[in-house]
């Protein structure tokens, strides 16, 4: 265990305006999409966000709640304040935040052109200008239809304080007509509400004054505020400062720190290639030019990290997002001093970030609860009345998360891992460029197992007669999965090298100079393994029957892998194709559709990426004997971190 | 060989709080400790004494309780310890302490002068050439590896990017990098630091203290780039270079580089790399 860390500031309460925060920490807005179809919050939605109090976290800003129908995110699943009864349906939920000491606040935006669904929706903008690098052409809005968005606004606003919250956040942030009225850019008007600054500002400045007007000076109302939207037309720094100051000028409350665009999202929701507190740095810029509290935000997910920002003075409080969806308790954890508890977020995407992009509810890879709070949330766990003895076979992540929930629920677990360590394929995925955070999916797993009541037999190859040896009561198989390549056609006496990507990363000596990646797979696999041969000095083509590079991945993660690859004179790459033949020193591809084929000459070593197949001898062999067996991850089928470490949860806390 | 080690006791900066109205150091309450650098000297002299014989005598300048560091110095193995202390020196700059520095050195018959390279308080680095200065002879700041082979000093100077290496005739003032050398453990010595005055060094009343002293505080004012653990970039800079500066944790992503091959290829490779900086003579 950790010595026990001291925290100087996290802990420390904090006041907006009159509102008092107990700590610093802030769950950041986002939109889960649990709202109903019809645009109303639902059990689901509460219990997500009354779990992050629970696990300690000092204020909460709910949503994207959405003003006006001119501009929603989505047609389903955001949760719109201009509903009938919508403050009857938030009535129950302030008071169960309070409950645990903690403060609510909820974020209003109008989408604007940023809309989610493809093909689009109806969207509306101050001119009918696309954003930046985006294809949604919008309806300009009209004079009429921008009083009623700013008087929708208001009541808004006047909805939340009457439901009992505690403040209200305006999103001028990476995406919404917030930021797009104040761009000269997508703002091309010529009434009062564009023209020169004062006039693009018109619009924000009527929305604050009559929140002011119907709530009060005493309801807090704050401002997530893009700081540089790493665009050629969008927000820079200098004018993300001059908005900040302006809102101060306005009489706002404090300022949420925020960054990127809402076309590409790759400099919004940093993905894991960007180094941790990537966002601090601006905060800390608007720090140093307004008097009024600023939030700090960009791939902060320790609490360690968070008191050295405010110790630091780059901000008075800490935000983040996915750090609380990944481990809801993690103020609490680190209150209690248990920081090898905590479990961080990878910043992968996949489940949150992805999710929502396709206006799909959103989940986490590591944390099965995110989203089914009721079900899986803190303390569902229930010790077992009729503890047995288990054997689980395979120390990936698969058989370690098992273990680690039988474990908690009391049945006694024995883990046996082939290898000299514990988790499996992370140990390989953590070697690929910019992905090395992803071995914390197994350093959190081996941390828990540690402390539990588990016996871990590592180096130690599980036979039939070990089985029954040990003669447990339950079997579970997580015996993983081996590298697979379907056959090819190769010439007699190929000097072509063929390597799957688990053999790539473990032998890099076997990587020539001219590699041929072939990518079946869609997901991190072969844009690593392309990444890691270009870094080796390899010429490098990448060849996919797919639409793209990462077909499966999370397009943010993809777009910094695509800004990395290009920047190699190396790097080229052919999509709809396969690989028709091997021959002597050339690999030969095929367009899908044309059917064409192209050499590619002197090629060295050909990649091939691929699903694995499962390795399931053992579970077959037990199943056949009518022994209590269970299969679970790469053994049943081989997916990805989520799926499995959902389904050992749900089979441990079956069991 | 006499060597002598000229140390300072300073604030412990760890512990230095900033009055955030007056922009002034809080010094009250913070415990005062030998500059770490000076200690790197001190070891320097011990070890050059074990190989070649002669004395090491720590000496400082300060008030009465700058004795204490004196002491450290001799528990680490010292042969003397002498305290200038006197009213006459008290509000000293850099340059009044370099002259009474080198005042109490000529009366010391010394071969050799060791430094820390800086002292943490004030950072200048100035107090060690100033005495060179003063006697007379050769200097070496940023020296990162001090030996004497045949009566012939040995130095090497870290310049950040390449190594310069001099060979000197004694006498010199050597001032050294932290981490040098590791210090010794101190352990408690019978001898005790002598305290001198002006009156036993033969020095002009003019040079000396306020008098001698033309360096003025006028303000302290924050550099405004304050301590960050955290990545940035230049906000002016194109999108492209803000992005690829981001993701390479704020280093130009041109200063990376990989080099492949067998294991005695790259090897060789990194030896001459090393021979080229000057980190490995061959």
């Amino acid at each position: 265990m950790s010595e026990k860390h001291t925290f100087k500031y996290l802990f420390s309460p904090f006041k907006i305006g009159k509102v008092e925060i107990k700590n610093r920490m802030v769950f950041q807005p986002h939109v889960p999409y649990y709202g109903s179809e019809d645009g109303y919050p639902t059990e689901t939605t509460k219990r997500y966000y009354i779990e992050r109090a629970k696990g300690g976290v000092g204020l909460i800003v709910i949503e994207s709640l959405m003003v006006h129908p001119s501009g929603v995110y989505a047609p389903h699943g955001c949760i719109c304040m201009y509903n009938e009864n919508i403050v009857d349906a938030w009535k129950d939920f302030p008071p169960r935040i309070h409950e645990y000491g903690t403060k609510v606040f909820g974020q209003l935006s109008h989408a604007g052109a940023d809309v989610l669904t493809k093909p689009h929706q109806l969207a509306s903008a101050p001119s009918q200008v696309p954003d930046d690098g985006a294809r949604v052409i919008p309806k300009e809005l009209d004079h009429d239809t921008i009083l009623e968005i700013i008087q929708g606004f208001a009541e808004a606003a006047y909805k939340l304080k009457a439901a009992g919250f505690d403040g209200v956040e305006l999103k001028f942030a990476h995406d919404g007509l917030l930021r797009a009225f104040s761009s000269p850019f997508l703002n091309r008007r010529t009434d009062e509400y564009g023209g020169c600054f004062e006039n693009r500002l018109r619009f924000f400045k009527e929305i604050v004054l009559n929140i002011r007007k119907l709530c009060g000076e005493d309801f807090p109302i704050g401002v997530r505020l893009c700081l540089d939207q790493f665009s050629e037309e969008g927000i820079t720094q200098e004018y993300g400062i001059r908005l900040a100051k302006t809102c101060e000028k306005y009489g706002i409350d404090y300022i949420n720190g925020d960054s990127g665009g809402g076309t590409d999202g790759s400099m919004q929701i940093f993905p894991m290639c960007m180094p941790l507190g990537t966002g601090v740095y601006l905060a800390s810029a608007v720090k140093k030019e307004v008097k009024i509290p600023v939030i700090g935000f960009g791939r902060i997910n320790d609490p360690v990290l968070m008191d050295m920002i405010l110790e630091e003075g780059h901000a008075d409080l800490v935000g983040s997002a996915r750090q609380f969806i990944c481990d809801s308790h993690t103020a609490i954890k680190a209150e209690m001093g248990n920081l090898d508890d905590i479990r961080h977020c990878i910043a992968c995407n996949d489940g949150c970030i992805y999710q929502c992009m396709q206006g799909r509810p959103i989940r986490c890879v590591q944390n099965p609860a995110a989203g089914r709070e009721t079900e899986l949330g803190e303390g569902t766990l229930k010790e077992t009345e009729t503890p047995k003895r288990i054997m689980v076979i395979g120390g990936g992540i698969a058989g370690m998360k098992f273990a680690e929930i039988a474990a908690k629920r009391k049945h006694k677990v024995a883990l046996y891992e082939k290898e000299d360590i514990l988790g499996g394929q992370i140990n390989l995925a953590e070697k690929m460029p910019f992905r090395a955070e992803i071995g914390e999916v197994a350093r959190y797993i081996r941390l828990q197992l540690q402390q539990l009541d588990v016996e871990i037999h590592t180096g130690v190859l599980v036979d039939e007669n070990l089985i029954q040896q040990v003669d447990p009561e339950i079997i579970v198989a997580a015996t993983g999965s081996r590298a697979y390549i379907p056959s090819v056609t190769i010439q007699e006496g190929s000097k072509v090298k063929i390597l799957d990507v688990r053999q790539a990363l473990l032998h890099p000596e076997f990587i020539g100079k001219h590699v041929v990646v072939l990518d079946k797979h869609g997901h991190m696999q072969a844009a690593g393994i392309t990444e890691f041969a270009l870094m080796l000095g390899a010429k490098v083509e990448y060849v996919t029957p797919y639409e793209k590079m990462g077909a499966d991945m999370d397009p943010l993660t993809m777009e910094m892998v695509r800004k990395r690859v290009f920047e190699y004179d190396d790097f080229s790459y052919e999509v709809y194709s396969d690989v028709e033949e091997i021959t002597e020193h050339d690999v030969v591809i095929k367009n899908n559709y044309s059917h064409k084929t192209r050499t590619i000459q002197d090629a060295d070593t050909l990649i091939y990426a691929n699903y694995p197949l499962s390795d399931n001898m053992l579970y077959k062999k037990m199943k056949q004997l009518g022994r209590n067996v269970y299969d679970i991850g790469d053994c049943r089928a081989p997916r990805l971190i989520e799926q499995v470490i959902y389904e050992s949860e749900m089979l441990a806390r079956k069991i | 060989m006499n060597i002598i080690v000229c140390i300072k006791q300073v604030p412990n900066t760890k512990e230095v709080r900033i009055n955030t109205e007056t922009n002034n150091i809080i010094r009250e309450g913070v415990p005062s400790i030998l500059n770490p650098a000076d200690a790197n000297a001190i070891e320097a002299a011990l070890s050059i004494r074990e190989k070649k014989g002669g004395t090491v005598c720590a000496v400082s300048m300060g008030p009465q309780q700058s004795a204490d560091v004196l002491q450290e110095a001799l528990d680490m193995g010292a042969d003397r310890g002498i305290l200038l202390s006197d009213r006459m020196v008290a509000g000293s700059d850099t340059l009044a302490t370099g002259y009474a520095l080198s005042a109490m050195i000529k009366t010391l018959n010394a071969d050799l002068v060791l430094c820390g390279a800086e002292a943490i308080d004030g950072c200048t680095g100035q107090v060690g050439p100033i005495i060179a200065e003063n006697l007379g002879w050769p200097q070496f700041t940023y020296v990162n590896s001090v030996e004497i082979t045949n009566g012939c000093l040995k130095i090497k100077r870290d310049m950040r990017d390449t190594f310069e290496l001099y060979e000197c005739k004694l006498p010199a003032v050597v001032c050294v990098l932290k981490g040098i050398n590791i210090p010794r453990k101190s352990k408690d010595s019978d001898k005790r630091p002598e305290i001198i005055s002006v009156k036993e060094i033969d020095a002009e009343e003019e040079y000396l203290g306020m008098k001698g002293s033309p360096t003025r505080v006028s303000k302290i004012v924050f550099s405004g780039k304050s301590m960050s653990s955290f990545v940035s970039v230049d906000g002016s800079l194109p999108v492209r270079s803000r992005i690829r500066i981001l993701m390479n944790g704020g280093m130009s992503p041109k200063k990376i580089s990989f080099v492949r091959g067998e294991a005695k290829e790259l090897a060789d490779r990194i030896l001459e790399d090393e021979v080229l900086r000057g980190q490995i003579v061959k």
